[in-house]
């Protein structure tokens, strides 16, 4: 079997990227012909790596095609001339409500993305939504064939060494909250500073607030949320952007509780990440969270300050509530372990194969 | 306090809605905070940084004379569209006879007057050619003056965009220079870390 894969970028760290290069990973393993095509790629990662002008060299109608789909891409017309049979996996879009009032320009991508969606339905065999949210979106768009393939994550990535000078800062008693995600008004930082600006003054001064997440091309929600900071005074709120991977091995070693209060996810990769760290995950239920949870961690229902620090505080002082609640994360996790999604795929792909 | 607000499977959700109960209360009897002061922080506005975007960057002619006309320069008052009726009763008849009289009447009186007549109507002439004079000279003034206004609204269009792109830019610059800030104090802190393990290691 030929399966070539369809991408925008192919960056390391990115969700979508990592997910392209297990999925190749697990054809060849599998012993079929795979290739990553796509507009541009990092250094590090050319080896695995096709510009997709060179697509037609490698066109055949036998041949199945994945596209990663995300906005105003230039290679849906790479997807729009395949010959062979052809598959979608679609990540969510972010409404663009949420961006109107700090990227205007993407703000219209997003708008834009969810109409060009809907030129993909006659053409495309089978779409792919990695949660049943995404996957529901996909049906009430039209797309006849769909189904559930989950982020096709390799956690093992995270059982390598911490970056030791970052582990070495975070060694203290301090208890560190952790969210991972790009600091963007849907993943709402701003409610999390107010829940931490509580949770420092009058429950637990010796906290520590890690938002790990690139944040350029948003510097004015940074900049507002700073406003939050200033105000109420708040100590060890770091946010270090971007960060290499060893630095975020060392933040999930060393964080205490990875919180979201996330209003839109279309999956929620790190939630699985913190899983695997054995990290106690406390999350809003929005979107796909309660779905990618899968039982795992804690889901609140609402926002409210007061309950959250004192399930805070429960989980900091009950060791056998955060074990239970660990233990709930790992049979949660199991859904996701590598040869579980493997299978799944290779079905998907015997779908699409017809 | 709703049961279901948090949901784990394989915990005991409700033993841990009291333990939640219980914290807030001790916090609440320890007078830790206030419900307000509470409400006051989960409530707290961001204000938000003006965009670029909004400051438009071209010059819109149609916009100024848009802005102009609303200058007041006097409006052209309208003529009484409704003309009075003639009066009824006796003042009436005597009125519409003497009309009807006057009407048969008016050839003579026109043969009468024809001498005033060119008389008034060369006087008339000199006022009209006078009014003209002033009203092209009043013309000439107001058009220069318009001109003017147009170049002073023109220069204070584009003072006004640029000062305010200024204040945005200064305000960006502003949230970067925190943000290089912190993050050399975070090198910094990671450089005291590295120092200190060389230390140990010498």
């Amino acid at each position: 079997m030929i399966v070539h894969q369809l991408l925008t970028s192919l960056v390391p760290g990115d969700a979508i990227s990592n997910e392209a290069l297990t999925i190749r990973r697990i054809l060849l393993e599998e012993g079929h012909e795979s290739r990553i095509f796509g507009y541009y790629h990092h250094a590090s990662l050319a080896s695995h790596f096709t510009h997709y002008s060179q697509f037609p060299l490698y066109a055949a109608p036998e041949a199945l095609l994945l596209y990663h789909f995300s906005i105003g891409s230039p290679v849906s017309k790479i997807y729009f001339q395949s010959p062979g049979r052809k598959g979608m996996i679609y990540h969510n879009i972010t409404p663009h409500a949420f961006f109107l009032d700090y990227h205007r320009i993407l703000a219209k991508e997003c708008y834009k993305g969810r109409k060009e969606l809907e030129t993909f339905v006659k053409r495309t065999d089978l779409a792919l939504g990695d949660s049943e949210y995404n996957r529901r979106e996909l049906e009430e768009l039209g797309f006849p064939k769909t189904g559930v393939l989950p982020i096709v994550a390799d956690f093992s990535l995270f059982d390598t060494e911490p970056n030791p000078v970052t582990e070495r800062l975070l060694k203290d008693d301090k208890f560190t909250l952790l969210f991972v995600g790009r600091i963007i008004p849907n993943k709402k930082i701003d409610d999390l500073l107010r829940l931490f600006a509580v949770y420092q003054k009058y429950y637990n001064p010796n906290s520590r607030l890690i938002l790990a997440g690139e944040y350029r091309g948003f510097e004015r929600y940074l900049a507002e949320i700073q406003q939050i900071v200033g105000r109420y005074d708040l100590k060890e709120v770091w946010i270090p952007g971007h960060v290499p991977f060893d630095d975020l091995v060392a933040y999930y070693r060393r964080a205490d509780l990875y919180l979201s209060l996330s209003e839109h996810e279309g999956f929620g990769v790190p939630l699985l990440e913190a899983f695997h760290n054995k990290i106690p995950v406390i999350a809003y239920d929005a979107a796909a969270v309660a779905e990618t949870m899968n039982g795992g961690g804690l889901l609140i229902k609402s926002k409210d300050p007061e309950r959250i620090c004192g399930l805070i505080e429960a989980l900091r002082n009950d060791p056998s509530l955060r074990k239970r609640v660990v233990q709930g994360e790992e049979k949660a996790l199991e859904k996701y372990r590598y040869h579980n999604i493997r299978s799944l795929l290779l079905d998907h792909l015997e779908r699409l194969k017809g | 306090m709703d049961e279901r607000w948090v949901e784990a499977e394989g915990i005991d959700v409700e033993t841990v809605m009291e333990e939640i109960r219980r914290r807030i209360e001790e916090k609440r009897e320890k007078r830790v905070y206030t419900q307000e002061e509470i409400r006051a922080i989960e409530h707290v506005d961001l204000l938000p940084l003006p965009d670029i975007l909004d400051v438009p960057h071209l010059y819109d002619p149609e916009e100024m004379e848009k802005h102009l006309g609303t200058l007041s320069f006097g409006t052209v008052r309208d003529l009484p569209m409704e003309f009075p009726l003639p009066p009824s009763g006796i003042k009436g008849k005597i009125k519409r006879v003497l009309y009807r009289l006057g009407h048969k009447l008016a050839p003579v009186i026109n043969i009468l007057t024809l001498y005033r007549l060119a008389d008034l109507n060369f006087r008339t002439e000199k006022l009209v050619y006078t009014l003209e004079d002033n009203v092209r000279t009043s013309l000439q003034i107001h058009t220069t003056y318009r001109e003017h206004l147009k170049i002073v609204y023109n220069l204070f269009f584009h003072m006004t965009g640029e000062t305010t792109k200024l204040k945005i830019e200064n305000d960006s610059l502003r949230v970067k220079l925190k943000e290089l800030e912190n993050r050399l104090q975070f090198l910094e802190e990671r450089e005291r870390v590295l120092e200190r393990s060389l230390e140990k290691r010498g």
